[in-house]
């Protein structure tokens, strides 16, 4: 039975790999018996042989290799019959020969500088090679974003840029649109904005506010989305200070570089179709586990009584409305079922001597495994650059989306509504929207609201958000004297969104207090506009071994955010929504508006001697319209060095192709508060009126000596590559924030508020690897991996006073990280009453909980995390997974501390499936889980009991595709035709992972992860 | 391209760059809307009113929510819902920490002196107001004298809750607060003066708003110069210098009649009506009603003591506040003093004002003041003209019945009681007189009596005080 199985895999592998090929060598053959020999050797460009090179005709099996002098001898098709020959060898240029007649072919092979000239999009449209490179960039190209999902740019980066980490803002659900933080080198900020900033063809763009809300809209709705990840060429992510610093004031977070796919000049017409279509699933292993109806109702029951109440009293008795006893509902299902991804993108690219141009058109639907919820995108860009007269070019691009979310906000009710109620009246589909339970204090059944029940929402209620963005960006470069450019940029963005929230008659939401139809409607508009200009000189000279380049110039920006909301309610009926004909509209309608500017002064040079000793420098002044006159400007400056040793005569070795060794040292700023602080301010308001004449009130309190937080970052690295085998990168980095700016408490009798200050300092370090290794690199198969880890480290060095601040379960103290845990420690269940029991802050165990036994210890930070690429490539068929891990870290699971409550209040919401398993129930039993009561013993509050490791290994994406040879495309007239199958969010693994308990693979998601296949079209005209 | 061409657009970029150049001077200046920077906000003479505004919002919310269900709830003329008195159960069990941050202990604190702040704000602005608009120059000296008379009183009630009685020292040299007299700088040290500094910040504001206001005409919403020597009559009562209480207490007698005895329910009782002997009333329109709902006549928090209710004849008009029949019921043992039992076209116009002084207490001021001085028979006329008001009976029908100063000023205090009960008054009478703190059975505190002195007369300083000020000093517990 095995060897036939086995057999029937080689006859398949044989199929899929060498069909097309036997299928050339058939004509082959013919070939080969008229056909001579082509000998030659091949050499090196200095003229040393090479020593097997492999060498084979274009679309046939006929291969040989080159002897140790160099030689080689191949069978060719006749003379006169054109055919290529192709000359390969790891670490030179592979070079493809057209052969017609010829008989002796002698050829010298180019090296290979893949690695080196991999050119690195930097600040301001300036590019470089990455031999050159001073600081510390990291750029992903758009062939290893190809096989994510088309929802959103950020997160597709997660796992490919060693030291950045994007993860969602809660790990319970909260929205269906998951907000994530982007963090690169840890968080270099307490209270200012930890988010780098993303630049999208030179303009900044809008990814919310400091924590990415968006202001204005109920549910956030990421920008980031609204962009079409097919449209990017390339992602580069600068970290160190060479590369920041020329952001001033918005560097100290990081840099996301987003460059767009552009046309080439000379070009021919070039059509690309990409066609996607995926299904997707919850995948749920990941759902955290709660109890099933009779689990609960024994619980539940036990819960009850052993809190000293009769059953008697019980709220979920039998009664004509509902049948507690026999009603089962696994929720999740209720919401949760199969979703769908669909994009279509067509990209059109043409150049001629003087024009390029690019036009891209797309669209995308994803509906949700949440069931009601789903967005569509439909987005054009386009790119077109005109050669004024010589050297003189003028870049265009406009693009637009159109986004529809249509929103079904799922909270944890999905996890919590109790198994015991039925989504439907007996009747098997009318909503339920009430549940008839008994109650002491109504005297006996009364008919309770069923809030809990969502279907009803999802169903009757609208919750949609439509955005518009739209970005044009123009670019005049000009080459005035050979060398000496001057660049203008005028970049604009704006966004708008459109939310509507209806709520129906049909549901609780829109009932009033006395259960009557009313309905009501909310409305709101948010618009950003973002405007950047920048006027940048610069220069470019060579002289002997001398490269010299500078820019400097200015840069100006203004944004303007405004928002409004208009709410009312009071409606005929369903259908008319609109606040035109509500009853009421109310008096928390309102609309404000935020105005921020800031102008720039910058300038780089870099200098480097023969391509072995490089010197650059940074230096940026920063105005800011948000900071005090006091402090509104700001320098930030950098210096860097590099050494390409393997460029140095006296370095001569075979092993190593590069060696490189770079450091850079710069302060840069962090302007992301929302305040103007620094001359205090009187705040208007309705709400201090007196006497029914509006009032003023102080709002914030003049805070004059505030500065701007300041970053000083180290950087250094050495990179290594190991004859064109393996690339090794290591970088360290030493990164102290000065300054910090936090909100404290200062004297009351000072002001209620918490004011800004510059409360301390805080330290990052850490080190970043990334290693390419090209295992194995023949015609044939291929096997490429990509590594990176990364460590950081945070601490705290010091804080105003050498007060620390504790925010409940965390606290900022110093010498220890920014977010340590601070909690008390759980010491288990009593065996002999089974009540829950914790440490002092002596160690001895108590049975009271006592916030001030909290200790400080543990953080979240992991030890390693980072992701590894695997590239297959075999005849036309490639395979690629990524892994992306997380080791060690803990989090406070969201989760276990709402629902290892132990049967608190469990008449309230389902609990943890523990809860019925572990709990303990007989006195010297040794439980884990305490005993159940429906009051409350104190066990579910926060303690480390809810800790759990965050160690992962999560498969995120897998992808298998075939490329169709050109020799069948020809005679349809397509260029390129390749067909893909890929798997997103495959499996995530945790070590602690159960099949029936919950572990931090059930905790890490406020919803189920989304498993994705994705069977991908893309065809190239 | 020709040349010319090029020129010209070497000038459109060579303009291009200098103008964005030099735009930089202007272009980070950018107005915030809604709201403006201090400067800015009171470089116009139409600032004052909002500002104004602002703090008399504030004020009535410190006094409505915090400040007097504290006095009474602490004191001995209440009873406490069991049931339904939240965390006032503490403050009547004088139980509370420094920990007691989110009720009345913490939001004193703070919104206290939020109140000091803004008037400091208005009294370091306004004079300055002055160059720009000669023509409101008395308006500008009214709001000053506002504001100085707002300091002053913020004071004087903050140094009462957090300080012990002005006498709990022979030179009150224990601690008062902290005193705010000008706008605060985050950098200074703040520390707590002395209860003898805290007096005289207050009088001398107080002094400094009656040089300050220049033809201020009487408004009962508003503090005037008559609000302020009411004021000071009542600091010089608590300093125990009678001398001066008596003269302040007289000079505003002078100018002010008594609520006539038909009006007296309708002062508490109709929000439309100001009363006669209105001084200063906080008004209550659009503002929160937390007195209201504490003495709500349906489902009361707070209710008068059997003992104090006891005090009075059955003629007494001040016991009318203590009952109420509304759509056929009966509601005994209620407190009307913030109740608006008038029909009113719309909830909005259901509001109640608080009186922050008012002519009887200056009549009471002066009898204690006269019977201190031994001026019995002075003083002894000033309670009867109340009696008479309250009862109905002419003064010379009435008898009081003493032999010594002592027994006289029993019976003031007794006066005093009824007079002023649930208007903030009753804690820190016991504490001034240096009396004991006695309940009666009907208490549900656990505190029947708490022995004069204590520290539990006082509050302490809130935690978040303590732990962002290392200059600020606690009370002992």
């Amino acid at each position: 039975m095995k060897g036939k199985y086995l057999q029937f895999i080689m006859v398949i592998t044989t199929i899929l790999f060498f069909v097309p090929v036997t299928d050339v060598h058939a004509d082959q053959l013919a070939a080969v018996q008229s056909a001579d020999k082509v000998v030659g050797t091949v050499t090196s460009e200095s003229g040393e042989p090479l020593a097997g090179v492999f060498i084979y005709i274009k679309d046939t099996k006929t291969a040989v290799q080159s002897d140790l002098d160099g030689n080689y001898s191949i069978q060719a098709p006749a003379a006169g019959k054109s055919y290529t020959l192709v000359f390969q060898f790891l670490g030179m240029e592979t070079r493809e020969v057209v052969v017609k007649n010829a008989r002796v072919l002698n050829i010298a092979m180019k090296a290979d500088n893949r690695l080196e000239e991999v050119v690195i999009v930097g600040a301001y449209g300036t590019r470089q090679r990455r031999e050159d490179l001073v600081g510390s960039a990291y750029q992903v190209n758009s062939a290893a974003l190809k096989d994510k999902p088309k929802t959103r740019i950020d997160d597709l980066l997660t796992g490919l840029v060693p030291g950045m980490s994007i993860s969602p803002n809660a790990d319970y659900a909260v929205s269906t649109r998951t907000r994530y933080e982007t963090r690169i080198r840890g968080s270099a900020s307490l209270s200012a904005s930890s988010e780098p900033i993303w630049i999208i063809d030179g303009v900044p763009a809008y990814t919310g506010g400091t924590n990415n809300q968006v202001p204005g809209m109920s549910y956030t709705v990421s920008p980031l989305s609204f962009i079409d990840p097919n449209d990017i060429e390339s992602i580069t992510v600068l970290k160190d200070a060479d590369q920041t610093t020329i952001y001033g004031a918005n560097g100290s977070n990081g840099v996301i570089l987003v460059t767009t796919k552009s046309g080439r000049k000379n070009q021919p017409l070039n059509i690309t179709a990409n066609v996607n279509l995926g299904v997707s699933a919850p995948d749920y292993s990941t759902m955290f586990k709660v109890m099933n109806a009779a689990q609960y109702m024994e619980v539940a029951r036990e819960a009850w009584t052993n809190a000293g109440y009769d059953m008697s009293k019980f709220p979920y008795q039998d009664n004509d409305y509902n049948t507690y006893s026999t009603t089962n509902t696994f929720w999740p299902e209720q919401y949760l079922g199969l979703g769908k991804d669909i994009y279509a993108g067509l990209r059109f690219s043409s150049g001629t001597k003087r024009v390029s141009n690019t036009v891209s058109a797309s669209y995308y639907q994803n509906s949700n495994i949440v069931q009601g919820d789903e967005s569509q995108r439909f987005s054009l860009d386009s790119k077109q650059s005109f050669e004024l007269w010589n050297k003189a070019e003028l870049t265009s691009q406009l693009s637009a989306s159109y986004n529809i979310n249509d929103l079904f906000p799922l909270g944890r009710v999905y996890l919590e509504t109790l198994p015991i109620f039925s989504p439907y009246l007996n009747d098997g589909y009318t909503h339920r929207l009430f549940n008839k339970q008994y109650s002491e204090e109504q005297n006996g059944f009364y008919m309770r609201k069923f809030f809990d029940n969502e279907i009803p929402v999802r169903e009757f209620n609208d919750n949609i958000q439509r955005s518009v963005m739209t970005k044009a960006v123009f670019t005049f470069n000009w080459e005035i004297l050979k060398g000496l450019r001057i660049r203008s940029t005028f970049g604009m963005n704006y966004t708008h969104s459109h939310e509507d929230i209806y709520y129906s008659m049909n549901t609780l939401d829109g009932l009033d207090s006395n259960n009557e139809r009313m309905g009501s409607a909310q409305r709101a508009d948010a618009s950003y506009l973002k405007w950047t200009n920048n006027n940048i000189i610069s220069y470019d000279g060579k002289f002997g071994k001398h490269n010299l380049s500078f820019y400097g110039g200015t840069e100006m920006s203004d944004y303007h955010r405004k928002n409004s909301r208009i709410q009312g309610s009071g409606f005929s009926n369903d259908f008319i929504k609109e606040l035109e004909y509500a009853n009421t509209i109310s008096e928390y309608s309102y609309s404000n508006v935020d105005n921020d500017r800031s102008l720039s002064f910058l300038g780089r040079f870099s200098y480097s001697y023969d391509s072995r000793y490089y010197i650059s420098g940074n230096l940026r002044f920063d105005g800011n319209s948000s900071f005090g006159k006091y402090s509104r400007w700001a320098p930030f400056a950098s210096v860097g060095l590099s050494w390409n040793i393997h460029k140095e005569p006296f370095f001569n070795s075979d092993l190593i192709k590069m060696l490189k060794l770079k450091y850079s040292f710069g302060k840069d700023g962090n302007s992301k508060i929302d305040a103007s602080t620094a001359t205090g301010t009187y705040t208007y308001s309705d709400s201090y009126s007196y006497m029914g004449s509006a009032g003023a009130l102080i709002g914030t309190v003049p805070n004059p000596g505030l500065s701007w937080e300041s970053t000083y970052k180290h950087n250094a690295g050495i990179r290594i590559e190991l004859r064109d085998i393996i690339d090794i990168e290591l970088e360290g980095y030493y990164n102290t924030t000065v300054d910090l700016l936090s909100k404290v408490y200062v004297s009351r009798t000072i002001t209620d508020n918490s004011v800004y200050a510059n409360i301390g300092e805080m330290m990052n370090r850490g080190v970043e690897l990334s290693i390419t290794s090209y295992n194995i690199s023949n015609p044939g198969f291929s096997w490429t991996t990509t590594l990176n880890m990364a460590h950081n480290e945070n601490r705290i060095l010091n804080l105003y006073n050498g007060n620390s601040r504790s925010f409940g379960t965390t606290i900022w103290m110093e010498g220890h990280e920014k977010n340590t845990f601070y909690l008390v420690r759980w010491a288990g269940v009593d065996p002999s009453d089974g009540m829950p029991m914790w440490y002092d802050l002596n160690g001895n165990i108590t049975k009271t909980y006592s916030e001030t036994n909290r200790v400080a210890e543990k953080t979240s930070t992991p030890i390693v995390h980072g992701g590894i690429v695997n590239d297959f490539r075999m005849g036309n068929w490639t395979l690629s997974f990524q892994i992306n891990y997380n080791i060690g870290g803990w989090r406070l699971a969201s989760y276990a501390s709402s629902y290892f409550n132990d049967g608190y209040d469990i008449t309230g919401g389902n609990q943890a499936i523990e809860v019925y398993y572990n709990r303990w129930t007989t006195p010297g039993q040794v439980a884990t889980f305490p005993k159940v009561s429906q009051t409350t013993t104190g066990s579910g509050r926060y303690s480390t009991r809810f800790l759990y490791d965050a160690t992962y290994f999560d498969l995120t994406t897998a992808s298998l595709s075939y490329t169709f040879p050109s020799r069948l495309l020809d005679a349809v007239n397509i260029k390129g035709l390749t067909v893909s199958l890929q798997g997103n969010n495959l499996y995530f693994l945790t070590p602690d992972q159960k099949s029936d308990r919950n572990s931090y693979k059930t905790m890490a998601f406020g919803y189920p992860r989304t498993r994705t296949f994705t069977l991908g079209l893309n065809v190239n005209f | 391209m020709n040349l010319t061409a090029m020129k010209h657009r070497i000038h459109i970029l060579a303009i291009t760059l200098i103008a964005s150049l030099s735009a930089s001077c202007s272009f980070l200046e950018v107005e915030k809307i809604g709201k403006s920077d201090i400067q800015t906000y009171f470089s116009e003479i139409s600032a004052l009113e909002p500002a104004m505004n602002g703090i008399y919002n504030l004020m009535f919310s410190f006094y409505d929510r915090y400040y007097i269900p504290y006095v009474e709830v602490a004191g001995n003329d209440v009873i406490l819902s069991a049931s339904s008195g939240g965390v006032w159960v503490d403050y009547q069990n004088f139980a509370t920490t420094s920990d007691n941050e989110t009720s009345a202990l913490g939001y004193m604190w703070k919104g206290g002196y939020e109140i000091i702040n803004n008037a400091n704000q208005v009294i370091y602005w306004a004079p300055q107001l002055n160059t720009n608009n000669p023509k409101e120059q008395e308006t500008i000296a009214n709001v000053v004298g506002a504001a100085y008379y707002v300091r002053a009183l913020l004071h004087f009630d903050l140094c009462r809750v957090y300080g012990q009685n002005y006498t709990y020292t022979p030179d009150a040299s224990h601690l008062g607060i902290a005193i705010r007299d000008r706008i605060p700088s985050l950098s200074e040290t703040i520390a707590r003066s002395s209860v003898h500094d805290c007096y005289q910040q207050s009088i001398s504001d107080l002094q400094s708003a009656l040089a300050s206001f220049s033809n201020c005409t009487y408004n009962a919403y508003r503090p005037t110069p008559l609000a302020c020597k009411a004021l000071l009559a009542k600091i010089y009562l608590y300093m125990g210098n009678m001398e001066q209480a008596e003269k302040y207490a007289s000079e505003v007698i002078a100018e002010k009649p008594l609520t006539k005895r038909e009006d007296y329910a309708k002062m508490y009782c109709d929000p439309e009506f100001i009363g006669d002997e209105a001084i200063y009333r906080i008004n209550g329109y659009e503002m929160s009603n937390t007195l209201k709902t504490m003495f709500d006549y349906q489902s009361p928090v707070l209710t008068p003591a059997d003992a104090f209710l006891a005090r009075f004849d059955k003629e007494d008009i001040r016991s009318t506040l203590f009952s109420y029949s509304y759509a056929g019921k009966e509601y005994p043992k209620t407190m009307l003093k913030y109740t608006c039992t008038k029909d009113v076209a719309s909830e909005t116009d259901r509001y109640y004002n608080i009186f922050m002084s008012r002519v009887s207490e200056m009549y009471l001021i002066r009898a204690e003041a006269k019977c201190s001085l031994g001026k019995t028979s002075e003083a002894e006329s000033d309670i009867k003209t109340l009696i008479s008001r309250a009862t109905g009976k002419q003064p010379s029908d009435i008898s009081l019945n003493w032999k010594s100063a002592e027994d006289l000023d029993a019976l003031i205090y007794n006066e005093r009681k009824k007079e002023l009960c649930f208007e903030g008054h009753c804690l820190f009478d016991i504490t001034r007189r240096h009396e004991d703190l006695v309940r009666d059975n009907s208490t549900t505190s656990t505190v029947r009596t708490l022995k004069y002195p204590d520290n539990r007369f006082v509050l302490q300083i809130p935690y978040v005080e303590m732990d962002a000020n290392d200059a600020m000093e606690q009370n002992p517990l």
